[in-house]
């Protein structure tokens, strides 16, 4: 009986990385661009379900069409030329991302395989997402801050398995603030979670693969060379 | 008292203009039906100059009263509501103002309401925003009593039903403008703030947070501030108004 360890075929559940021109998730690399599209997305689709909302907050359905919907829900600084000041409204927003390598060194490379001329590196960063609920009184931003965290503390876990995050949890909440005067007053309640997230990526370098150098018993390496 | 600040200011182009508010205390269920009633003596006999003003807070005479100049009146206001019926105080018709002093100021208005009549005011409604009377039962908290529904179908984001009352018929002159659309500067999609000032004549008396709509061109405004630009022993005579245009997408659009 050999001792060599059974070969185990491992398949990729998406092999391919994208799908109908579609880009998959897992394979691209959670730039800024990326994270504000997971994350608008997330909360769009929780208030887009009429059913998904707590008992006793103001339901607000959002809807992709700005003429059908109740609330908006974008990126920060958004440029909206044809629905300017619509409010209530919740934004994303993305604090800075320190980015630390695995291994302690600057560049981030992770390994070098010899074999392949192939360099891995990887990066892990970390950073804060604010959803800034922004209400024409105190109580509806207060209600849908509510609504959001308990959605967002409830499902976590869920956000960090669907979206490959290392981390994602809550961690601060804002409950109630004046924002800046617009038409009339506006009050903003603020939830914040914090993410991790690891990025990895490989280089193959235009070099010539290295021979393989086995030597075998009863061989002189001066006799015979290398093989 | 349940009725309070009741006042009779001049109008110059209708009768006596009465105003008047409800305690907070007062939680009987609407709707609430006022009345205004005339006396030649405090003590009565009453009679009903006004059909019944239901859930509003004010009452314009609808034509120009013609009375002896040594008659003496006395009016108030009686409000019956589902429970009970309540009185003001009585007051005279001139309020605070004597009969010379009544006239000087409705001759002030008068020729504010030419100038904007004749050359540049434009006509519009008023629109109060209810400070007191019923609560709204839909968005409100029932433990901290905060509106949680700036849009709500019943009460607009006021807390109280109705949310508005009125319209009352005005005169206005708007400042120009600038419009700009710009980034909101707490980050979220953009704001087009346009603030104008506005001019009218001290009836009816105007507050924060009531509502404009120009019959025009259909444009709704908030009052953000009013600054009396004339007065006469305090009663106003013109009234100056900073308002903010609201955006189209504003509940003022759908209950005005």
């Amino acid at each position: 009986m050999s001792n060599l360890p059974h070969p185990v075929e491992v398949n990729e559940i998406m092999p391919e990385p994208s799908v109908g021109g579609v880009d998959l998730l897992p394979h691209v690399r959670k730039l800024p661009r990326v994270l504000y599209g997971i994350f608008v997305e997330v909360i769009r689709q929780y208030y887009m379900n009429f059913e998904g909302h707590p008992m006793g907050t103001p339901v607000k359905v959002w809807d992709k069409d700005p003429a059908k919907t109740e609330i908006w829900i974008d990126t920060e600084h958004r440029w909206v030329d044809d629905h300017p000041e619509f409010r209530p409204a919740i934004y994303v927003a993305l604090s800075a991302i320190p980015y630390e390598s695995l291994t302690g060194r600057k560049d981030g490379a992770l390994d070098y395989d010899l074999k392949d001329s192939t360099e891995y590196f990887s990066r892990s960063g970390s950073g804060t997402v604010s959803f800034v609920h922004i209400g024409g009184t105190c109580g509806e931003a207060v209600a849908l801050a509510d609504s959001t965290m308990d959605y967002l503390d409830a499902f976590g876990k869920v956000i960090r398995d669907d979206f490959c995050f290392t981390s994602f949890n809550l961690t601060n909440r804002v409950p109630l603030q004046q924002m800046p005067k617009e038409s009339k007053e506006r009050y903003g309640s603020i939830v914040t979670c914090s993410y991790q997230l690891q990025d990895k990526w490989s280089l193959k370098q235009e070099a010539q693969l290295l021979k393989i150098v086995t030597f075998r018993a009863l061989q002189q390496l001066s006799a015979s060379g290398i093989v | 008292m349940i009725i309070t600040n009741y006042e009779i200011l001049p109008s110059y182009s209708r009768g006596f203009f009465h105003t008047w508010e409800v305690s907070q205390s007062l939680a009987d269920p609407g709707p609430w039906r006022f009345q205004v009633e005339e006396a030649p003596a405090p003590d009565g006999p009453w009679t009903p100059v006004s059909g019944d003003v239901i859930n509003m807070y004010a009452y314009q005479e609808v034509v120009e009263r013609r009375v002896n100049k040594n008659s003496v009146l006395y009016f108030r206001i009686k409000l019956v509501t589902a429970k009970d019926t309540y009185f003001s105080a009585t007051r005279m018709p001139y309020g605070d103002l004597d009969r010379r002093e009544f006239l000087i100021g409705r001759d002030i208005m008068r020729k504010e309401i030419l100038h904007m009549s004749k050359l540049a005011g434009t006509q519009g409604s008023l629109h109060l925003v209810s400070t007191f009377g019923p609560k709204c039962r839909v968005c409100r908290d029932p433990i901290t009593d905060t509106v949680r529904d700036s849009k709500c179908k019943k009460c607009f984001g006021t807390g109280r039903d109705p949310a508005y009352h009125g319209p009352y018929q005005v005169w206005y002159t708007f400042s120009s403008a600038k419009r700009t659309t710009q980034l909101s500067p707490q980050g979220a999609n953009t704001v087009e703030p346009a603030q104008y000032q506005v001019r009218m004549i001290g009836a009816p008396p105007v507050k924060k947070n009531d509502a404009i709509v120009d019959t025009g061109s259909g444009k709704r405004y908030y009052v953000d501030s009013v600054d009396n630009a004339a007065e006469l022993r305090r009663v106003p005579l013109v009234q100056v108004l900073i308002v903010n245009e609201a955006p189209v997408t504003d509940a003022l659009y759908k209950v005005l």
